[in-house]
């Protein structure tokens, strides 16, 4: 039940992102599987990158995707999630690799402490979120223009390239922490962030049903959908 | 021909026809009103592209209410909408000729709506105007017994204004036509009778 | 025009001469061939209906299993249709994304698939079919998938499928109920991508949940973004995109990741999707 908890926290962050992506930045963001792949392999090196590079590649789609349709950017990011799928195939010429990971307590659980470190910054990642969801009227207006409709925000002085700039950067780059840590314990392959990427896709789906409460009911479709699967 | 009986439509809370009924039996009927006040979701549900809240539709004996749209068009009702429908990528030609089914009726028509010149053009590579035409030539070629043309003046010059109305009071004598427009007086020119629509109701006739 | 005619010489001359050549050429080009069946298949979804599909491994890799577990299943490939055509809910412009996470999904899915104890990751094995019958069943399938979309596409009823792809609505104001148009066309291209699936499978003499990867649901995309949405151009492109693959991939892995990876950057700059209509 602990670890059901704490994946159910990951992927509620996992699929805040993908929410965010396609609300703000109008894009359907298919390169996240390969950036959380990224991030594992990245981690062999040091954590502390994973974040820089997944900020990089969300600029990079950022910067790529600018002024294209909703459709052209996802195939973009697509054409992204190869790219990058195919470059650690190229550096890393072995097809599987074991992360190491440590094993702790907690309250008796054994867990791994990459996942439990995972999950509380999903945790922390998503109590911000929220916050700034319910503390912040103004800003939680501005989302909610920019959802609605792009061009009639920006008609009215919102910088929308700024939003979905901060939005894709974020998002990235928070894929990639996260692949890093709760990848370990693993084997792993380039192609491994597909299925991590469509779960993830799939709550985030079930989550955009419930329109403007889907940031605050993510967490409870996460909970279920993993106890469910 | 036409039996239209106590029809409402609400979007949501928001009522856009209250009990509306008429009846047409032949001849051009214009139905005038101002933005909002029900003419074109008149016209969808008759044609079958809206459901009404409650009431019924009735053509020429038969209850159409809650026919597919394509299946009211075997039975004579043609719609030409206010934004224009039409085949983008297709030709003027191919579009009419999806309609008419026959190559000689399809030019017969393009002659008449001013189209000749813009035959083989797709109809995203032609003006609005044009486009009016076209969906206008789309909905005659059908061969309706009633055909339902929702602001069909507007986005035209005068010149072709005057090709449509030419054209309208040509096939009135055949064809039963119930038109919608903001103002009277272009409809004055051709209906015999006139529907005024304000709040989603029929207010006055004549 | 001479281009044109330039690529159907080249064409026809990769269709007849690798019949005369060794084995290796001959299978490498029987590989080609299925893909470039493949390819006519989700071309004609894309072009005339309006539908790009990113999974159309889907009945590809589906009608290969099943012709893997039991030969007489192939007659049931066909109904690979309704494992694609649902997914047209979602819309022209999500329609690609669906199909491509469903193909992904049973792409994993498959590694659990078990039949009498065979199968799993490691697949199926298929009835092998002598390499010169199967090449020249392919070519000529190719041949006549081509005849026949180009016969379709340009016939009266072709018109009323390419109308329906333009407009649903305006389509339903004429009289013309898209359901049937649509799942006609669905019908076609999801039956000419199974032929090419069995074909496949026919070829190698086996079949794995690789038949389901991004490999397959991406190539007959990547192939017409290289033909430019033309037909011979797209074949072309198949042959293209497997010669690449086969030839560099001992050099840089899995090469043809690297051509669909640039295939698709510089599709989403130039390509439209979601073929319909202007919207007003």
């Amino acid at each position: 039940m602990i670890s059901l908890f704490f994946s159910a926290l990951i992927y509620a962050s996992l699929a805040l992102c993908v929410l965010l992506s396609y609300r703000v930045a109008k894009v359907v963001n298919l390169s996240f599987g390969s950036i959380f792949t990224a991030g594992g392999y990245l981690s062999l090196f040091s954590l502390f990158i994973t974040p820089i590079f997944g900020a990089w590649i969300g600029l990079l789609l950022h910067i790529g995707s600018k002024r294209m349709d909703a459709s052209k950017a996802t195939i973009f990011s697509l054409g992204i999630a190869i790219a990058i799928e195919e470059a650690l195939r190229i550096l890393f010429r072995v097809e599987n690799i074991l992360l190491d990971s440590r094993i702790f307590y907690f309250f008796g659980y054994k867990l791994v402490f990459e996942h439990f470190l995972a999950s509380m910054i999903s945790a922390t990642f998503l109590i911000l979120f929220l916050a700034f969801e319910l503390k912040k009227p103004f800003s939680r207006l501005k989302l909610k223009v920019i959802e609605e409709d792009l061009e009639n925000a920006e008609l009215y002085g919102i910088d929308v390239e700024k939003a979905k700039a901060i939005v894709l950067v974020i998002s990235s780059a928070f894929f990639c922490s996260i692949g890093g840590l709760y990848l370990s314990g693993r084997v792993i392959s380039p192609t491994i962030g597909w299925l991590y990427m469509i779960f993830s896709l799939f709550i985030a789906t079930i989550a955009n049903v419930f329109r403007e409460k889907a940031y605050i009911l993510i967490l409870p479709i996460s909970f279920g959908v993993c106890w469910l699967i | 021909m036409l039996e239209v009986v106590e029809v409402s439509k609400m979007f949501g809370r928001n009522v856009v026809l209250k009990n509306v009924t008429f009846s047409l039996k032949n001849g051009i009927l214009g139905i005038y009103g101002a933005n909002g006040s029900g003419k074109t979701t008149l016209l969808k549900i008759i044609s079958g592209f809206e459901k009404p809240s409650c009431g019924r539709v009735f053509f020429n004996g038969r209850e159409i209410t809650n026919k597919a749209p394509q299946e009211i068009v075997k039975l004579g009702v043609a719609m030409a909408f206010q934004i224009p429908r039409v085949f983008w990528n297709l030709t003027v030609h191919e579009n009419v000729l999806l309609a008419a089914r026959e190559t000689d009726y399809t030019a017969e028509i393009c002659k008449e709506l001013n189209l000749e010149d813009v035959l083989f053009k797709k109809a995203k590579e032609i003006s609005q105007g044009k486009v009016k035409l076209l969906q206008l030539a789309m909905c005659f070629a059908l061969k309706p017994k009633l055909a339902l043309l929702d602001e069909p003046f507007a986005s035209l010059d005068a010149e072709n204004v005057e090709v449509v109305l030419e054209f309208l009071k040509k096939r009135g004598s055949e064809i039963s036509m119930i038109i919608t427009a903001h103002r009277t007086k272009i409809l004055k020119t051709i209906a015999s009778q006139m529907l005024e629509i304000r709040g989603g109701k029929i207010v006055g006739g004549s | 025009m001479l281009v044109n005619i330039a690529i159907r010489i080249l064409v026809l001359v990769l269709l007849i001469l690798p019949a005369f050549l060794d084995c290796y050429t001959k299978l490498l080009a029987a590989s080609a061939l299925t893909l470039a069946i493949f390819t006519v298949s989700w071309l004609y979804l894309e072009k005339d209906l309006g539908w790009a599909s990113l999974g159309h491994s889907i009945p590809f890799g589906v009608s290969a299993y099943l012709f893997a577990i039991n030969p007489l299943f192939l007659f049931f490939s066909p109904l690979t249709t309704f494992l694609l055509f649902p997914l047209s809910i979602f819309g022209k412009h999500t329609f690609p994304f669906a199909s491509f996470v469903f193909s992904v999904f049973l792409w994993y899915l498959a590694h659990h698939i078990v039949f009498e104890g065979k199968g799993g990751e490691e697949g199926f094995r298929a009835p092998s079919i002598n390499l010169d019958l199967i090449y020249l069943i392919s070519v000529t399938i190719l041949i006549l998938s081509c005849l026949l979309i180009w016969k379709i596409s340009n016939s009266y009823f072709g018109l009323k499928v390419k109308a329906v792809r333009d407009d649903e609505i305006a389509a339903k104001a004429i009289g013309i109920n898209p359901l049937p148009f649509k799942v006609f066309g669905f019908a076609i291209s999801c039956s000419l991508a199974s032929i090419a699936g069995i074909l496949h499978a026919a070829i190698f003499g086996h079949v794995s949940p690789g038949v389901f990867s991004p490999y397959f649901s991406l190539f007959p995309f990547v192939a017409a973004t290289i033909g430019q949405g033309k037909i011979w151009s797209s074949i072309l492109g198949s042959y293209t995109v497997v010669f690449l693959s086969w030839f560099l991939s001992p050099y840089v892995p899995e090469f043809h990741y690297a051509i669909y990876a640039v295939a698709l950057i510089l599709a989403s700059y130039t390509q439209s999707y979601a073929r319909s209509g202007r919207s007003v």
